[in-house]
């Protein structure tokens, strides 16, 4: 059964017609799914199959060592949103109820190559000189 | 962005008792959703308590 409805699926199809260059989503599990593993990857091929500007991998945890390390994966179920570079975004956890929402809004902005922040907040931000690391925590409603 | 029940570990380190919780660099972190000045304010809030 889908775990996105048809109707959904058509707003989605049509929230995408914006896409501008190619987006990687990277999704790490592994061989016995974890108990939201499963479905986070069933979510990202439903998603995947809206628009052609959307490719997806999946990886296993436990065997694709180079590529776990590469993205600095810690956990998962995992989700890397990659475009022309990777922009350090990731989902941990099932992008479920709102976060599929965010999911969506972060695909348009890494394949538009634009976060959308005002002119103000990038001068501020243009300062900094050490990474920063920032997680949300949330829950699925 | 985390999941914070499949993570409990996470929930419990950063003790989060409402949603979204951010926590920026180990250092800063508040609960709830504030504007996008507010938000840039923290992170350079962050920035400045890393050593």
């Amino acid at each position: 059964m889908a775990l996105i409805a048809p109707k959904d699926k058509e707003t989605i199809r049509d929230r995408f017609k914006v896409l501008a260059g190619q987006v990687k989503v990277v999704n790490f599990t592994q061989e016995l799914e974890c108990q939201f593993c499963g479905e986070t990857r069933r979510l990202l091929e439903e998603i995947a199959e809206t628009s052609e500007k959307i490719s997806l991998e999946v990886y296993d945890f436990q065997i694709d060592q180079q590529i776990v390390e590469r993205y600095g994966i810690d956990k998962i179920p995992a989700t890397v949103i990659e475009g022309t570079k990777d922009y350090g975004l990731r989902f941990y956890g099932i992008p479920a109820g709102y976060e599929t929402a965010s999911l969506i809004e972060d695909i348009i902005d890494v394949s538009q190559g634009d976060s959308g922040l005002a002119h103000a907040s990038r001068e501020k931000l243009a300062g900094l000189t050490k990474p920063v690391h920032i997680q949300v925590l949330v829950t699925p409603t | 962005m985390v999941e914070a029940i499949e993570f409990p570990h996470l929930a419990h380190k950063y003790d989060v008792s409402g949603v979204p919780k951010t926590v920026i660099n180990e250092t800063v972190q508040f609960v709830g959703a504030v504007t996008e000045a507010e938000f840039i304010t923290q992170i350079l809030n962050a920035e400045s308590a890393t050593p």
